[in-house]
């Protein structure tokens, strides 16, 4: 496969603030990419330079086998030089123009005679479902509709890389689902390459191919949903991606491909692990497990070695699930079960853990992580 | 698909410096300097270096000659408490008038509202005139006096209380318009909180509305007070008559000596007392704080119930309303349509002869058609211009684009007079380029330089209004700058430059204070010549002109209050979007 985008070593500073500190990264043909982490980690201005509205000081980007950027050279293309289509948060579509005169305006700056506008905006109008739409106005659309009127403006051309920054974050719950499986299929139909920006880890898990986890301008992980999920590569992809509890633990042995840790109040435990070459060898360290790792049995049952005494201190019903807070020793972990197995607030349980990551004790700087 | 189309692009890049010069924002940004540098900044240069100027050297000598001749500083000190009590009886009748409407139950609010602010519409001169018509020696509320009481009134329109009386009832609606639009978006949730709490009404109204609405009442009032000492008409009609100054006047007499250091240091105390009011009110709004509590929607506000007092609460509204804003009105219709002013009102008492000897003077007709041709100018010229600035300031981002903006504005604080002097040290003898004084060029300067911060306002909120990423969206369409400009920015901004130039067209067609400074013979306004006329004594001349001015302003007055209304309503539409 041939990479459609390539950032190497993108820097974008902001007087004393590095917003954007030396990412690399490239986008095959086809491919969905997302950039996700918390507001202010830079995946925006990333995009922003990738579409040429910002201007970065070191670094390249390469565009359908382009340089578009290229602060050695001194090289930037504005963005309408840049074979994209956009679609803003703030859906961005012009009310001035009724919905047609909005998806056909990229053709007619590109200089397109009248017919072909007009049946290009016509397939592009169909493809969306909104077929009939045309003579609106973007005032009598709802939110679902007018992004999806800036989704069909920047398909019009059918450019080489299609860039959506947050278009889904001003929608209510229902529509924002419905139009995640719209847009993937879209995708599919089109197999345009997408650079993805978003801050919801639901909506980058169930769409990407692959994920960009971003913190503080730095890129930290790409990978897979399953891979930034099940092996995070630094602590703060752990944090970030999904949910974990921290449980004080001990590193007692180290081998190969092993370790042993103490945990919790019930004595030694050895647990066979996958290592990471970085996780300390022995002393105390953190033990992070997912809400689903957590097995919860009620106390009745004698506590065995492996498994911790606990207390249901809230219990939530989520429909399909069971949420708990369960306080064990000083920590307070949450544990997500099926919806069958009920315990009561204040109920004694013992906790168990099924898989778990060992980090730093101290997650003052180091970003260890280890897996199952 | 079909094929892919892309951008078909050739590079050839000039080199980087030049590049950067050639940069249009940087170039515009130049440009536009210049232009706010000759308008602007040049003449109030002039102002305050001539005014330390005797004979070519550094000196206080004018402004202690204005606190040597007493008739020099009583004018200060006449434009000071004039002012002062002017805008207290605006306060007292503009609030007032704004809790009637805003929290009782007053039938008729809409229209109610409209005729409060319609003063805004009447030229100052106008309602001057009207009520030498009405309250004058011969006026017909004086008559009406005399008949039932068979003595002569206990009022002289002729005086310091006439010119307070007439600036109040002119600049009442500036604190009408900021106290009803407080006490409409006030938080109700505040007073109801007030009423659980088992506070009568009456005693809301004491204890939480009326200090909450503070803000509002210092904000109409020092926009009142800037009114009423920049005000030249009032004070020329009412007071020269009986040798009783204010600055503004003064400044008028100094020039008419001409005696042009001592109209210069006159012109710089007008600015300071201008700042120094400005400043003390900023100090009375900031040492309470300012309330965050008005915003939102307001859902059932704190209303009393007047009961029996209603069509007697109506009935005084009325009454004030008739006389204060459609007597003047009615006076100076009358009075261009009598053979004289005092005649009966039967049918052969009445002409058209002041329209005719109007018309069929020369001087009058070319004002007509110099206001005709300088309104349009003026706005057109402003509207480009700020269009321009606020672009640079708020879209480009252009670093210096905001402290020109800034300068820009200045002019608004400044009373009319100063801006008429500065005009002429500007351009009767300038230091460069032709000599402007004799011809409209100084007038359409003069216009530009009072009203720029219109423009500047309106081009300025509705850009900040445009999201940043409408254009952005063009940008990545394809769409390059200009043309981005051309198919986004232009159409969206239309609104806003309407609005100002409607604005700006208004002001400057009936414009008095700058004018009566400036004009010359061939170079004389609408306003210039109503002003001579009634002067000169020819009053049923001059209301003649001025009704045949009022049509034009009132409809271009109504068509902006429709604009704003319009404006309103789809902003309305645009939050409350419709959901799938």
């Amino acid at each position: 496969m041939t990479a459609i985008l390539t950032l190497d070593g993108l820097t974008k500073r902001y007087g004393q603030v590095t917003a954007v500190d030396n990412v690399s990264l490239s986008i095959d043909a086809n491919e969905f990419f997302s950039l996700i982490g918390p507001s202010g980690c830079g995946k925006t201005t990333t995009l922003r330079s990738v579409a040429g509205l910002e201007s970065a000081q070191q670094g390249c980007i390469q565009m359908a086998g382009r340089t578009v950027f290229d602060a050695a050279t001194r090289r930037d293309l504005p963005p309408n030089k840049r074979p994209i289509g956009m679609v803003f948060q703030s859906y961005a579509v012009w009310p001035h123009m009724n919905i047609y005169e909005n998806i056909g305006y990229p053709l007619k700056v590109r200089g397109l005679p009248r017919d072909a506008i007009k049946a290009r905006v016509q397939r592009v109008l169909d493809m969306l479902g909104m077929g009939n739409l045309g003579a609106r106005m973007p005032s009598q659309l709802s939110g679902g509709q007018q992004q999806r009127v800036a989704l069909g403006r920047a398909l019009a051309i059918e450019p080489s890389l299609l860039l959506l920054d947050e278009p889904l974050s001003n929608l209510d719950a229902k529509l924002r689902e419905s139009m995640r499986a719209e847009l993937k299929q879209v995708q599919r139909d089109t197999g345009l390459p997408i650079l993805y920006v978003t801050h919801d880890q639901d909506e980058a898990l169930a769409m990407s191919d692959r994920i960009g986890v971003m913190s503080a301008g730095v890129l930290h992980q790409i990978g897979t949903p399953t891979e930034v999920y099940t092996r995070p590569a630094t602590r703060f992809v752990l944090d970030f991606i999904g949910t974990v509890s921290y449980l004080p633990c001990e590193v007692l042995k180290w081998e190969d491909e092993s370790v042993k840790i103490r945990w919790g109040e019930a004595g030694e435990a050895s647990a066979m692990l996958g290592v990471n070459q970085d996780t300390p060898k022995h002393g105390p360290a953190s033990l992070a497990v997912r809400p689903e790792h957590v097995l919860l049995t009620p106390v009745a049952d004698a506590i065995q070695p492996g498994l911790a005494r606990g207390r249901v201190k809230i219990r939530a019903y989520l429909g399909d699930a069971w949420e708990y807070h369960v306080r064990v020793g000083e920590c307070l972990i949450r544990v997500r079960t099926d919806s069958a197995q009920a315990l009561e607030e204040g109920s004694e349980v013992a906790v168990g853990v099924r898989q778990g990551y060992v980090v730093n004790a101290d997650d003052a700087g180091q970003e260890r992580v280890l897996f199952s | 698909m079909s094929q892919r189309i892309t951008p078909q692009h050739k590079v050839s890049e000039p080199p980087a410096l030049l590049r950067w010069w050639l940069d249009y924002r940087r170039v515009m940004l130049l440009l536009l300097t210049l232009f706010i540098a000759i308008t602007i900044v040049y003449p109030l240069y002039q102002v305050f270096w001539r005014s330390l100027m005797v004979d070519g050297e550094w000196s206080l000598a004018n402004y202690s000659a204005v606190f040597l001749r007493p008739s020099n500083y009583m004018a200060l000190w006449n434009t000071l408490w004039v002012s002062v009590l002017a805008t207290g009886l605006a306060v007292l009748i503009g609030t007032l008038a704004a809790f009637v409407v805003q929290r009782t139950d007053v039938p008729h609010k809409a229209l109610l509202s409209v005729l409060l602010v319609l003063p805004f519409a009447i030229p100052p001169l106008f309602s001057a005139i009207g009520w030498v018509q009405l309250a004058g020696p011969v006026g017909l509320f004086t008559q009406w006096w005399r008949e039932l009481f068979g003595a002569p009134p206990p009022w002289n329109i002729y005086s310091p209380g006439g010119i307070i009386f007439v600036l109040a009832v002119t600049n009442y609606p500036f604190v009408f318009i900021t106290v009803a639009g407080a006490l409409a978006r006030m938080d109700s949730s505040l007073e109801e909180a007030a009423r659980t709490s088992g506070v009568g009404p009456l005693r809301i109204m004491k204890d939480i509305t009326l200090p909450l609405v503070r803000p509002a009442i210092l904000g109409g009032a020092l926009l009142a007070f800037v009114s009423s000492i920049d005000n030249f008409g009032i004070p020329a009609v009412l007071g020269m008559r009986a040798q009783f100054y204010v600055l503004t006047t003064r400044i008028y007499e100094a020039l008419t000596i001409p005696n042009m250091p001592l109209a210069t240091a006159m012109s710089v105390l007008l600015v300071l007392v201008a700042i120094v009011c400005l400043v003390a009110f900023r100090r009375l709004e900031g040492s309470r704080g300012q309330y965050a509590v008005i915003s939102g929607k307001s859902v059932t506000p704190n209303v009393i119930r007047l009961g029996k007092a209603r069509p007697w609460v109506l009935a005084a509204l009325y009454l004030t309303l008739v006389v204060i804003v459609l007597m003047p009105v009615f006076a100076l219709v009358l009075t261009s349509l009598l053979r004289f002013w005092g005649a009966d009102l039967s049918a052969d008492n009445f002409t058209l002869r002041h329209y005719i000897a109007v018309l069929n003077q020369s001087g009058a007709r070319r004002g007509i058609i110099n206001s005709l041709i300088l309104a349009p100018a003026a706005a057109t010229i402003i509207v480009i211009v700020s269009a321009m600035i606020a672009y640079l300031n708020v879209k480009a981002r252009q670093r210096g684009a905001g402290l020109l903006d800034g300068i820009a504005t200045v002019p608004f604080a400044l009373p009319g007079s100063v801006i008429g002097v500065s005009m002429i040290l500007a351009w009767s003898n300038p230091a460069f380029g032709p000599t402007l004084y004799g011809t409209l060029w100084i007038l359409l300067a003069g216009y530009i330089m009072r009203y720029m911060a219109f423009g500047l306002q309106s081009t300025r909120s509705t850009l900040q209004q445009i999201h940043d990423s409408l254009e952005e969206a063009a940008w990545t369409s394809g769409a390059s700058r200009l043309r981005t400009i051309r198919d986004i920015t232009l159409p969206l901004l239309r609104p806003g430059m309407l609005a100002g130039w409607v604005l700006i067209f208004i002001s400057a067609f009936n414009e008095l204070t700058v004018s009566v400074l400036i004009w010359t013979t061939g170079a004389e306004t609408i306003g210039v010549w109503i002003f001579l006329m009634q002067d000169s004594g020819f009053t049923g001349r001059a209301a003649a002109l001025a009704v045949l001015t009022l049509p034009v302003i009132l409809l271009l007055y109504l068509f902006t209050q429709w604009l704003t209304k319009l404006e309103a309503r789809r902003r309305e539409r645009r939050a409350g979007k419709p959901d799938a």
